[in-house]
């Protein structure tokens, strides 16, 4: 047979490499099975991965990415750590993201694989664990400072050792959790799953011979590298720069800054995150592992959206340059219980937002992958009490769900979840109700959240729970983010979503309002003592009488909102997913009573609208003049509506729509914009709860007609003139 | 074969494919006859007509004298599937539980990726959920009410803002209703209350309830399987009815049985109430005859793979008993319902091979299907595919139509191979045993998993190949996941219809409802009663179709799993009221199951178990069908030539041998043929590879073992 690249021939290969992704996956289904904690089963809020004998990472499975792509560092830490002291039969655990966990919940579990007595493979599996214990059920340690009054680290320990379970350790483990039970099902659980998968990889070992196995693994690494750089190749050079707030630390109620300028020079990808603020006391720092998993988990889809989800090979095309001490590169004792869905999280959507600018640069396959920046954050509880029996409960309710980002080709998916963990489920709630003392009134998709945009973003869902069968006041720990900005943005001119919140109600009668025949769902439908909105982090005690209400932010949305096909906008209306007062002030259609579009009035607003921009919209003096010839031949488009030129001095930027010439095709083109700046409180009602209006949309407009072709989020206060992009073109293109 | 005497009674099965209609006639004697028909999309019963009268045609008889002897008819149709999948099923409209309408939109958040392939999972930024979803947003309406975790009423039915919602739906165009409201599997009573309305009122208008359809934990779940019911019940009724009226017009005086999903037949009066159970239902047939063959293979453990052009079937019989899927999943939408479990890929004959970005060689999942089909067909088709590496491996011949009815082009196959053998800089013929390779390693990578996952070593089982590219796999299956055997069946192409004339008929009722052992007595009270209610439902639809209950057989069981768990095993209970120790025994029967599921010490009691579903199944057997082959064939021997074959082994680098070619109409019971050796029989080719010990079965089946 004909060898590939490597020294495994191309059938043995491709055979190998299905084999070796059914494989990750098998061992993810059995954890699923196996797992008694609903946030497994039900939100499959776990990962596995299979790792090279050095520990770098072949296959991610397709649950939440991060959890595996941080794997290669647990099991180089391992390697580390105990050297010769690796033996057949051996399992390590550690859930400290100094040696690979992303935060202290995610208690990862790798095994060696051994083939007569050669190391061959690692795999693992981590799992978010319902509580590890600390001040806080759930361990979202709202109101600690450092890593000290979290919760217990461990450092990677011998669980299994040849074999054996060593018990010792386990009854440490399980001592600090309120959960012990649900904990040991589990870790049962990641052992019994990758002994199968050993079994399995040994399998593959007897049939192909050892050489054969740790070749493939070579061989896959590079077929990934190869194909990801060729990706890479074909794009323009540039740099292209996102920038991101996180609020709350868990301790104090602010915003904090990350930033990245993504350079893409020939056929590598360099990620600069200098500039991100330094780490916080509180909670939402992240390790170098909650880094790795943040970019990871986004240069997987976007990058490797056909190939496997080999991190070891992606690390091998990409630079990362990040200031040790940062809230997204923390160092010990940084508190990191909250990280992956805040200082990691964030990390993930400055990718997202870099690489949907940098593809808008690209051909047309890359363009398909353009993409709003969709839920990411977290909006979440976890509720601990007691039944009126006295067992008690501790539930993490993962109802939370936002939608996706607006796409070139389409909307974003409604009530999407995050694209991180592509197999999250939202649990039934007949489920909920059967296992806990709280009753759900309802859970539907919220008006008002979805970014704007020509394809719009998805909705984020809204849903109220209230204590039923309990006696007992029960406490709430919250962790969100996106309630003071907007967590999801826009591209290529689309509009950001709505903020996130959770909300109290006091005091509300729902009993009453039971008996009368009615089912409250919005807040609006309650007559509440007390509305009292929760701090993004922050805990609180329901009675029997009060009601939670939380709602997601939408997706942010893709191009110009005044270019939305209108029908589709009245289709929305109708369908109760956009407001007619939306329709008109993000979209500028005036639809009807009947929910039909009136045509000649959506026409002429949309007119004004544009002239609006033309007219309010500032030029600050910093701007450099725009007199370029605009008429060559198109070299590449430039996300929705702008486009590189071909012009006598080298390539020129400006807009397609009207032939407005910007400049230098290497300048930023928010340089030649006109800006209209907008209190993100104008944008829909929801974002009236946030917490301040520090936070500024910018909408950069095309000074010739009036077409959106960027929109950012800033506090009111910073340079509107933060960089979008700068092409690194050669004269001669 | 011998030829059906003109006094034999009669059975037939008829199951609808995609392109073809396979209709199996079955004599007391065993002997068969079988033709296929061209499927008729438009009016399904045309094309079983078609192979009715084909049938009679070849018995020298009419098709009223053929259906007067006919003493069982059953059917699988894919009517309801197809309604499903090409979005043609009645507008339903779907009731739900204010504040929760929207659960079947919102499909769990985890609906995007649901019943994906590897490929389409990981291409995150184009998934999308179900589209067009199989209720549009509105057409769907909140009513008032509210019933908690217990079964008490806490918000009491608006009874007249339901009426008004059903009769705006009715107004607006809808034609068939599915009601899901929560809870409504513990007290099902808003259901019926708006039910009754709906059926006085507007009876034209199919009518499924969620109490009714599956009564078990999870409106999602539930709410899809209801309005599927209702989707598909219009023209599922419709057409069954019309099948059965014609049929009967022409003289056949038995009733019409319909496969079921499950596994067992259904009259078709009451599978117009449960029309669900029809989806899916056709590959069961194929489950079902594997297990029927368990007997002549002596094998308890049997994974059937049916090999077709676009898809790869694949069902399991372990420990004799057929393997049910927990959670089926169609179009992305999952459902509840008992079903015989079937994991599907794109993978078959007409898979495209192509070389992707990275220079990898790769095999499907696009397929070249029916038309222009693989290159050899020679009907436009220039993309090589599995079928035409078969064809330049030997493994097909272009003197051998395809199925009895397509001639190969061998130059075409090449050409195509060529094309990509360029790309790859490697012989044709190395690419060609390369795409073969990696297609059958696809499928044995299926079949590891559906193992696996259980907990089951594939090396345990045979492999029962059938369709109409399964004898061409069959060994090289085997071979992959370490099988000490594979079956290929007489008639393979058509096997699903035999696989139905196997089985019996079968009526089940489950109901969600947990308890936790060990049982108060108040409990076991209950359980008992359920599990009375439940039998005396089943009791009841004997009953209607007219069946004594002395005839039914009963068998109870319940899901069980550890108390935080959610998935389940299914443990059988005893037939008589349960006592205490009855209970302590089923707990011990999950324990032992599930350490052999999931291992040694995998279990942990401080958990402690729940019991969350239980089951009832009412069984009528049905006459076995006996099969015989024919033992009366001369000794004639049965080679008709030799061509060149590619083989590879463990041992030597692939190389063609020249192989006989047999007959497979004059292989005799009892023969055996050792490899390397080809057969041609008139549906399909089986290969014989090098080292491979062929032998026939006194019912035409060929076993294939490693020689020692």
């Amino acid at each position: 047979m004909a060898p590939a690249t490597g020294n495994v021939d191309v059938v043995t290969f491709e055979v190998l490499r299905h084999r070796l992704w059914e494989i990750n996956d098998e061992m993810a289904l059995l954890m699923g099975r196996i797992s008694g904690a609903p946030s497994v089963y039900e939100s499959g809020d776990f990962n596995t991965a299979i790792l090279t004998p050095e520990g770098r990472g072949l296959y991610a499975g397709v649950y939440v990415i991060r959890q595996a792509s941080a794997l290669d560092i647990v099991v180089q830490k391992v390697i580390e750590v105990f050297g010769d002291d690796i033996h057949d039969g051996d399992a390590f655990m550690t859930n400290d993201p100094w040696y690979g966990a992303l935060h202290a919940m995610d208690t990862a579990v790798v095994v060696p694989i051994f083939a007569d007595g050669e190391l061959v493979a690692w795999t693992g599996v981590v799992v978010h664990e319902l509580d590890v214990g600390g001040s806080r059920p759930g361990s979202w340690t709202v109101g600690a400072r450092d890593a000290y009054q979290e919760v217990m680290l461990i450092p990677p320990v011998k669980m299994v050792d040849q074999g054996k379970m060593r018990t010792d350790v386990e009854a440490m483990f399980l001592r600090n959790t309120r959960t012990p039970a649900i904990n040991a099902l589990n870790l049962r659980a990641k052992i019994v799953a990758q002994n199968m998968t050993g079994d399995r990889l040994r399998a593959i070992i007897e049939e192909y011979g050892k050489d054969t196995f740790l070749a493939v693994q070579e061989q896959i690494l590079d077929y990934v590298r190869r194909s990801i750089r060729q990706r890479i190749a074909d794009l323009p050079d540039g740099t292209w720069y996102a920038n991101a707030l996180l609020d709350h630390s868990g301790l104090e109620n602010d915003m904090y800054r990350l930033k990245l300028a993504l350079t893409k020079r020939g056929d590598r990808l360099e990620f600069d995150f200098t500039g991100t603020e330094e780490q916080v006391p509180g909670s939402v720092n992240c390790a170098y592992s909650g880094l790795i998993g943040g970019i990871l988990q986004v240069l997987f889809p976007l990058l490797c959206f056909d190939l496997p989800w080999s991190h070891g090979a992606v690390m091998d095309c990409i630079d990362i340059i990040s200031e040790e001490g940062t809230i997204n590169n923390a160092i010990f004792p940084a508190g990191t219980s909250m990280a992956t869905v805040n200082a990691c999280q964030s990390t993930g959507n400055l990718i997202w937002e870099a690489m949907a600018r940098m593809y808008g640069c690209g051909g047309d396959e890359l363009r398909e992958e353009v993409i709003g920046l969709g839920y990411g954050g977290v909006n979440m509880a976890v509720i601990a009490g007691r039944r009126n029996d006295d067992s008690t409960f501790v539930n993490m309710f993962t109802d939370s769900v936002g939608g996706g980002g607006g796409r070139s080709f389409g909307d974003g998916i409604d009530t999407c979840g995050n694209f991180i963990a592509p197999a999250y489920a939202i649990p039934n709630i007949e489920r909920t109700e059967s296992l806990h003392p709280l009753m759900c009134v309802y859970r539907r998709e919220r008006e008002e959240t979805a970014g704007a945009g020509i394809y719009r973003g998805g909705t984020g869902i809204e849903y109220m729970f209230i204590p039923y069968g309990t006696d007992h006041p029960m406490e709430a720990v919250y962790f969100s983010t996106g309630c003071g900005h907007m967590e999801t943005k826009g591209v290529a001119g689309g509009l950001p979503g709505s903020i996130q919140r959770n909300v109290v109600a006091r005091d509300i009668d729902i009993q009453g309002l039971f008996a009368a025949g009615t089912i409250p769902t919005a807040l609006a439908d309650l007559s509440p003592g007390e509305t009292d909105i929760v701090a993004a982090k922050d805990v609180r005690w329901l009675n029997p009488n009060d009601a939670w209400i939380c709602f997601c932010t939408g997706g942010g949305g893709y191009g110009d909102p005044l270019d939305r096909e209108p029908s589709r906008v009245a289709a929305d209306v109708r369908r109760r997913l956009c407001t007619q007062d939306e329709a008109r002030r993000l979209y500028g259609v005036i639809v009807d009573a009947e929910h039909l579009v009136d045509a000649p009035a959506t026409e002429t607003e949309r007119q004004a609208r544009r002239h609006m921009r033309l007219e309010t919209g500032r030029r600050p003096a910093t701007q450099l003049p725009a007199n370029v010839d605009f008429s060559g031949e198109e070299l590449f488009r430039v996300g929705s509506i702008l486009s590189v030129r071909a012009a006598e001095g080298g390539p020129v930027l400006g807009c397609r729509e009207c032939s407005h010439g910007f400049g230098p095709a290497g300048d930023d083109p928010r340089q030649y914009a006109v800006i209209v700046e907008t209190p993100i409180a104008d944008l829909n009602s929801l974002n009236a709860h946030a917490d301040s209006d520090d936070v500024v949309l910018h909408q950069y407009c095309c000074a010739g007609c009036g077409a959106l072709f960027s929109t950012d989020l800033h506090r009111r206060g910073e340079d509107p003139l933060m960089p979008e992009m700068h092409l690194a073109l050669n004269a001669a293109e | 074969m011998d030829a059906i005497s003109d006094d034999e009674s009669l059975r037939i099965g008829v199951d609808i494919g995609g392109t073809f209609t396979d209709c199996v006639i079955l004599a007391e004697s065993g002997r068969r006859l079988t033709t296929k028909a061209l499927t008729t999309p438009d009016d399904p019963e045309n094309g079983v007509l078609d192979g009715l009268a084909s049938a009679s045609e070849t018995l020298s008889c009419s098709v009223p004298e053929l259906l007067t002897r006919t003493t069982a008819f059953v059917h699988g149709t894919t009517v309801g599937t197809n309604a499903l999948a090409q979005r043609r099923g009645a507008r339903t409209g779907l009731l739900m539980t204010r504040g929760h309408e929207q659960t079947i939109t919102i499909g769990r958040v985890r609906q995007k990726i649901m019943g994906l392939s590897e490929r389409e999972k990981t291409h995150i930024t184009h998934l999308s959920k179900a589209d067009p979803p199989i209720v549009a947003p509105e057409d769907i309406r909140a009513v008032t009410e509210r019933v908690d975790v217990n079964g008490n009423v806490v918000v009491a039915l608006d009874h007249n803002g339901a009426i008004a919602a059903v009769d705006e739906l009715v107004a607006s165009g809808i034609e068939a209703l599915a009601i899901c409201l929560l809870w409504s599997f513990v007290r099902p009573d808003h259901e019926r209350q708006i039910a009754e309305y709906v059926r006085a009122t507007h009876p034209d208008i199919y009518l499924s309830l969620s109490s009714e359809v599956a009564p078990l934990l999870g409106e999602y779940e539930r709410s899809v399987s209801t309005v599927f019911n209702s989707y598909i019940g219009p023209t599922v009724g419709d057409y069954l009815y019309r099948l059965e009226t014609q049929l009967k017009g022409q003289g056949m005086a038995c009733s019409l049985l319909v496969m079921q999903s499950n596994g067992g037949l259904s009259t078709v009066p009451a599978i117009r109430h449960r029309p669900l159970l029809t989806i899916d239902s056709g590959p069961a047939g194929g489950v079902l005859g594997g297990h029927f063959f368990s007997d002549t293979t002596d094998a308890r453990n049997i994974i059937c793979a049916d090999v077709g052009g676009t898809t790869f079937d694949v069902g399991l019989v372990f420990d004799d008993r057929v393997q049910m899927d927990p959670l089926p999943v169609i179009d992305q939408y999952a459902y509840l319902t008992p079903k015989i479990y079937i994991k599907s890929i794109g993978a078959g004959g007409g898979s495209i091979a192509w070389v992707d970005n990275g220079g990898s060689l790769r095999v499907g999942p696009h397929s070249a299907g029916a038309l222009p089909g693989p290159a050899c067909y020679g009907r436009g088709g220039t993309a090589p595919t599995v079928t035409d590496a078969h064809l330049v491996l030997g493994y097909l011949s272009d003197d051998h139509p395809l199925g009895g009815t397509v001639h190969l082009d061998r130059s075409a196959a090449e050409a195509a191979l060529a094309t990509v053998a360029e790309r790859l800089s490697m012989p044709v013929i190395d690419l060609a045993a390369g795409i073969a390779e990696i297609s059958s390693a696809q499928m044995a990578d299926l079949m590891r998993k559906v193992t696996v996952e259980r907990g089951l070593d594939p090396r345990g089982f045979i492999v029962f190949a059938y369709g109409g590219a399964g004898p061409v796999y069959a060994p090289f299956l085997a071979r992959q996941i370490g099988a000490r055997m594979a079956y290929v069946p007489s008639d393979s192409g058509m096997f699903s219809a035999l696989g139905m004339l196997t089985t019996d008929l079968i009526f089940q009722e489950e109901r969600s409802f947990r308890v936790r052992p060990p049982l108060a007595a108040a409990d076991i009270a209950a359980v008992n009663g359920t599990l009375e209610t439940l039998s005396a439902r089943v009791a009841e639809r004997f009953v209607a179709e007219g069946i004594p209950t002395d005839r039914v057989q009963l068998s109870r069981a319940v899901d069980m799993r550890f108390a935080m768990q959610v998935h389940e095993l299914d443990i059988d209970l005893p037939d008589s009221d349960l006592t205490e120790s009855d209970i302590a025994e089923t707990c011990s029967d999950f324990v032992a199951k599930y350490e052999q599921t999931y291992g040694e010490n995998s279990a942990y009691l401080e958990a402690g178990m729940e019991m969350v579903t239980f089951r009832v199944t009412g069984l009528v057997t049905l006459d076995r069908p006996t099969l015989s082959a024919d033992d009366t064939r001369g000794t004639a021997d049965s080679t008709i030539g030799e061509r060149q074959v590619y083989f590879t082994s463990a041992a030597a680098a692939g190389d063609f041998v020249v192989t006989q070619v047999h007959d497979g109409d004059r292989l005799r019971a009892g023969q055996a043929l050792h490899g390397p050796a080809i057969v041609q029989r008139l549906g399909d080719t089986v290969v014989v590879p090098p080292g491979t010990v062929m032998e026939v079965d006194n019912m035409g089946g060929l076993t294939l073992r490693q020689e020692d």
